[in-house]
């Protein structure tokens, strides 16, 4: 496996491998989740797991961002390409999400909980905030930065692939129409 | 060897000028334009040979060439592109 392979999985592995590797980490990602009392609201966002909602809210929420990012994606793909499979689009959104599931479980331990919990309830008074709480913090966010990226690489290879885009009007489109995608996502669940 | 399509001096695509019968030597001089498949880069062509040889099928390509389907599709593509270019 090269570098190339690394950041564009799309371009070298079977359709149906890449599917079954995808379920396999949503279906850990709501494990994940639920532990470290998050939800995907929408792709590549978290939101706080309410106290009174269940493992099964975990997967009704994350199922219908990934289902509604889906849509949108496959739509937009169909309008830059009309080749394109909706497999290859499934694939984009369950595999970009890797990165994100793989570093989910560090966010539910306890120490970087108290830690954010910490800062956020000393935010009317910044004095208050103790300083080991804020390296903490910024390590992990550092540490997650590397993952972030990955994810967002991912994200756009496999769209490429899927659609073969290469004029950068389809590229902003693309951008623009994930930003959107993300906010509404984010609104509605 | 390989068959030269572009020009080394302007990049411009090469016409033939002669053809020699291996056999009798006899030569045929004149101005022809190559076919528009031959204007193709080698890889290019080897592309279309594989294609033909697989049935038309682009996902036995991407199989022998151990690549992913959506890969091997947007080649075609690309290469169509190109003929339809060259067509013109």
């Amino acid at each position: 496996m090269n570098w190339k392979t690394i950041f564009n999985p799309f371009g070298k592995f079977n359709d149906i491998h890449l599917l079954i590797v995808g379920i396999v980490f949503f279906i850990l990602n709501i494990f994940g989740c639920y532990y470290a009392e998050n939800v995907n609201d929408s792709i590549f966002h978290l939101s706080h797991l309410e106290d009174n909602q269940t493992i099964w809210d975990v997967l009704k929420i994350n199922s219908l961002s990934t289902v509604f990012a889906i849509i949108v994606l496959f739509i937009l793909a169909l309008f830059l390409n009309n080749k394109t499979r909706i497999i290859d689009i499934i694939n984009t959104v369950l595999i970009s999400n890797i990165p994100m599931i793989i570093i989910m479980p560090i966010s539910g331990m306890s120490f970087l909980k108290n830690a954010t919990l910490n800062i956020t309830k000393s935010l009317g008074n910044p004095n208050q905030i103790e300083t080991i709480n804020l390296i903490v913090v910024t390590i992990f966010g550092l540490a997650t930065l590397p993952f972030m990226i990955y994810s967002f690489v991912l994200y756009y290879n496999g769209f490429q692939t899927a659609t073969n885009i290469k004029k950068w009007q389809h590229i902003v489109l693309f951008a623009v129409v994930s930003l959107l995608l993300t906010i509404v996502s984010q609104t509605i669940l | 060897m390989k068959l030269p399509i572009i020009c080394p001096s302007c990049d411009h695509t090469l016409n033939v000028s002669q053809m020699k019968c291996p056999s009798c030597a006899t030569q045929v001089n004149g101005d022809y334009e190559l076919p528009t498949l031959l204007k193709l880069s080698r890889d290019d062509q080897d592309f279309i040979l594989n294609f033909f040889l697989s049935s038309g099928s682009i996902k036995e390509m991407a199989k022998q060439a151990e690549l992913s389907y959506p890969t091997m599709r947007n080649r075609m593509d690309d290469l169509i592109e190109k003929v339809k270019k060259l067509q013109n």
